[in-house]
């Protein structure tokens, strides 16, 4: 099996394509995950969650829901 | 961090790309990168750039699912080993891009199980149990049995992406390449073998126990090690 070499992305590349995927839904962070907390969420919403969640985990700001 | 380490999260990157491959397809490169705020991987499918891309399920060559897969992977308490502190395996429609089901596990979840499967169905006698039940105590989402998260085998003994894939192939139809079981059977007893080994470190004075029991000889050397309970006694 080969052995792929470690994903490189900047922190500032990072918060970059986050405030992307938040602009393609119209929310803030903090209220992206209130709605995450608390609604249930929309086909467009789900389309970004797992990206964002991914660079939240990269950055250490992980969303949970309940 | 031991260099060691992150070698071991690229060659688990290599595996599970091996297996996706092996079984329902991935167009997709699985790759590790370094967590930034703290010591630890992200092993997920990646398009360009390094994002994150979902595999594509296929019935009768039609693309009607995809699976997203997200695994974190932090060094154990002994300081030694890779460990999966979270991970997300969810299965979205492709016709309404909402999830059909999730088996996810976050080690550090507290107010929800540890491994959970969570299904987005909906079901006219659950929905009356959990209305009436919210209306003497706090109960989850009573008309979105999404919310609801039913516990599965804690931290030691949970699903692996090998039995949702085999779910997948078996329940669903989802298209497979020939040899997948084969594919799925090698994994699964590397990931169980892996979980066993954890198990032991956890609970040595009981592994050594067992052992004993059957006739072999164990002896340790140095202190007597801190058993670790968490994986045994939470939800």
């Amino acid at each position: 099996m080969e052995l792929l070499p470690f994903v490189e992305r900047s922190v500032e590349e990072l918060e970059a394509r986050r405030a992307e995927l938040l602009a393609a839904i119209g929310m803030t962070r903090e209220e992206f995950a209130e709605r995450v907390r608390v609604a249930t969420l929309t086909a467009n919403e789900w389309d970004v969650l797992g990206e964002i969640e991914s660079i939240d985990l990269l950055l250490g700001d992980e969303i949970r829901e309940p | 961090m031991s260099p060691d380490v992150g070698v071991r999260s690229r060659q688990y990157a290599a595996e599970v790309a091996d297996l996706l491959g092996r079984t329902v397809g991935c167009p997709y490169p699985v790759a590790s990168e370094r967590l930034r705020a703290r010591e630890g991987y992200l092993v997920q499918p990646r398009g360009i750039g390094g994002a994150a891309r979902r595999v594509p399920l296929t019935v009768a060559g039609e693309h009607l699912a995809d699976l997203e897969l997200r695994v974190v992977q932090r060094v154990d308490q002994t300081g030694q080993y890779l460990t999966t502190s979270r991970s997300e395996l969810r299965v979205y429609s492709t016709l309404e891009r909402t999830p059909l089901l999730r088996l996810e596990y976050d080690v550090s979840a507290r107010a929800v199980p540890m491994a959970h499967w969570q299904f987005h169905a909906e079901r006219g006698a659950f929905v009356h149990l959990l209305t009436l039940a919210s209306r003497v105590r706090e109960v989850r989402g009573p008309s979105d049995l999404s919310k609801l998260h039913l516990p599965v085998g804690g931290g030691r003994f949970r699903p692996g992406l090998e039995d949702v894939l085999e779910f997948l192939i078996r329940d669903c139809g989802v298209d497979a390449a020939n040899g997948w079981a084969v594919a799925i059977e090698e994994s699964r007893k590397r990931w169980w073998l892996r979980q066993l080994r954890a198990a032991i470190r956890d609970q040595q004075e009981d592994a050594a126990g067992a052992l004993r029991g059957l006739g072999w000889t164990v002896s340790r050397d140095g202190a007597e090690p801190a058993t670790h309970d968490q994986p045994y006694t939470r939800w």
